[in-house]
């Protein structure tokens, strides 16, 4: 009945009843397609617990070998970290800026965008890393299964053209050493990873084109927020890759 | 409930700075500790222990979870016991399955099948075209594998 209100605010939905409704079904919805993200990615994780168990030996090998470059790691986590303490800041200030448009709101909204843009920036130097150690990686040949080319660990391939496991120096044939195996987890999951890092750079970017149009204010944010919450569930999901990934292979 | 209307929770600025300074830290904790040269298990678990308590300051402080409703946090929470049941469970499963495959599929298996190449002298060496390199080869020559290998224990051409 009051869906023609005539002061009802344009962002305000027709089929919410109140702005409160209306913020936290977003809030609901975001945090069931981050329930479904955590085990999205638990499946990549499980996959790691596996060949942990399968090939203990090889992750030892990988770290003696320093076949990953740990402050490349290192300084990609610091980067993802400090983007996700700017997102939360920029989340605050979406917060701030009054209803009633004014000289308080144009301030926060600028100190939006920045904040944003800052994220999105960190991002992209999150990605400009990882690019990185992915070309030093194919220029090696360290590759996921066939492609894994690597000739100071080379591999064995049968017949059927499997790789049957790693040549040692002396001849013989190791089956429990699987490096082939090992990057193709290394590039699965830090390759998931990655796509969701690009994706939330087209995000905070379309955020801060819509807070340059001048929308978002302390009642209406919930776009702001829930970015918010998926870019932080991106650093959340780095925080365990980087220690299982690069410190204890 | 903390869940105000209208007006949404604002945190104080000196709580986001503190969790960023304790996460920063952790991250130079996690990296130091790596480099002591622990026992593997023993540094997995320093490392799994840091990553959970990075976790959980960015759910609860960057992730607003400690102001968000019950039902979110449920929500979030069902996540996780869900991913545990499948960790567990899996994981339960591969540790028993050498008791049941033992005959086929396991690494013994398979290393037999590879030692009993080398002694039956399918396992060929002949040096490569690059210098330095040797080619393996274990199905009688007919596909050959390159690579930095030294020709001691197999047969050579």
């Amino acid at each position: 009945m009051s869906s023609e209100n005539a002061d009802q605010k344009p962002y305000h939905a027709f089929f919410f009843h109140t702005m409160d409704q209306q913020n936290s079904s977003h809030k609901l919805g975001m945090w069931a397609f981050l329930a479904q993200e955590l085990l999205f990615f638990s499946g990549l994780f499980m996959a790691y617990i596996v060949m942990r168990y399968w090939y203990a030996d090889t992750f030892t090998e990988v770290q003696e070998r320093n076949l990953l470059s740990i402050p490349m790691g290192f300084v990609n986590t610091l980067v993802l970290l400090t983007s996700s303490l700017t997102m939360a800041l920029a989340v605050r200030e979406a917060q701030l800026i009054p209803v009633v448009e004014n000289e308080e709101s144009k301030k926060h909204r600028a100190k939006l965008i920045k904040l944003l843009l800052w994220t999105a920036g960190l991002a992209c130097v999150f990605l400009v890393i990882k690019y990185f150690e992915y070309s030093h990686k194919i220029h090696v040949g360290t590759l996921p299964g066939t492609f894994y080319s690597f000739a100071e660990w080379p591999v064995f391939t049968g017949s059927d053209g499997t790789i049957l496991g790693a040549i040692r120096p002396n001849g013989t044939i190791d089956v429990n050493s699987a490096p082939h195996i090992f990057f193709s987890l290394y590039f699965v999951i830090t390759g998931t990873h990655g796509l969701h890092v690009v994706i939330g750079v087209g995000v905070i970017l379309w955020l801060a084109l819509r807070a340059k149009r001048g929308e978002f204010n302390s009642e209406y944010h919930a776009a702001v927020e829930n970015v918010g919450l998926y870019w932080h569930l991106v650093d959340l999901i780095w925080i365990f890759v980087f220690p299982l990934m690069y410190l204890v292979a | 409930m903390g869940h105000s209307h209208n007006e949404p929770h604002i945190t104080p600025l000196v709580v986001y700075f503190s969790v960023f300074g304790t996460l920063i830290l952790m991250t130079f904790v996690t990296v130091a500790v790596s480099y002591l040269g622990l026992p593997p298990t023993i540094s997995i678990i320093v490392a799994m222990v840091v990553a959970t308590f990075k976790a959980t300051l960015v759910a609860t402080w960057f992730m607003h979870l400690i102001h968000d409703t019950k039902l979110n946090i449920a929500l979030f929470l069902a996540a996780l016991w869900f991913m545990s049941i499948f960790f567990v469970f899996t994981t339960f499963d591969m540790s028993s399955r050498g008791n049941v495959m033992k005959m086929s599929d396991t690494f013994g298996f398979r290393q037999n099948m590879a030692e009993a190449h080398v002694r039956a002298g399918t396992v060929l060496v002949r040096k490569s075209e690059t210098p330095h390199t040797y080619d393996v080869s274990i199905d009688g020559g007919t596909t050959w594998a390159s690579g930095l290998v030294e020709p001691e224990h197999s047969s050579s051409h």
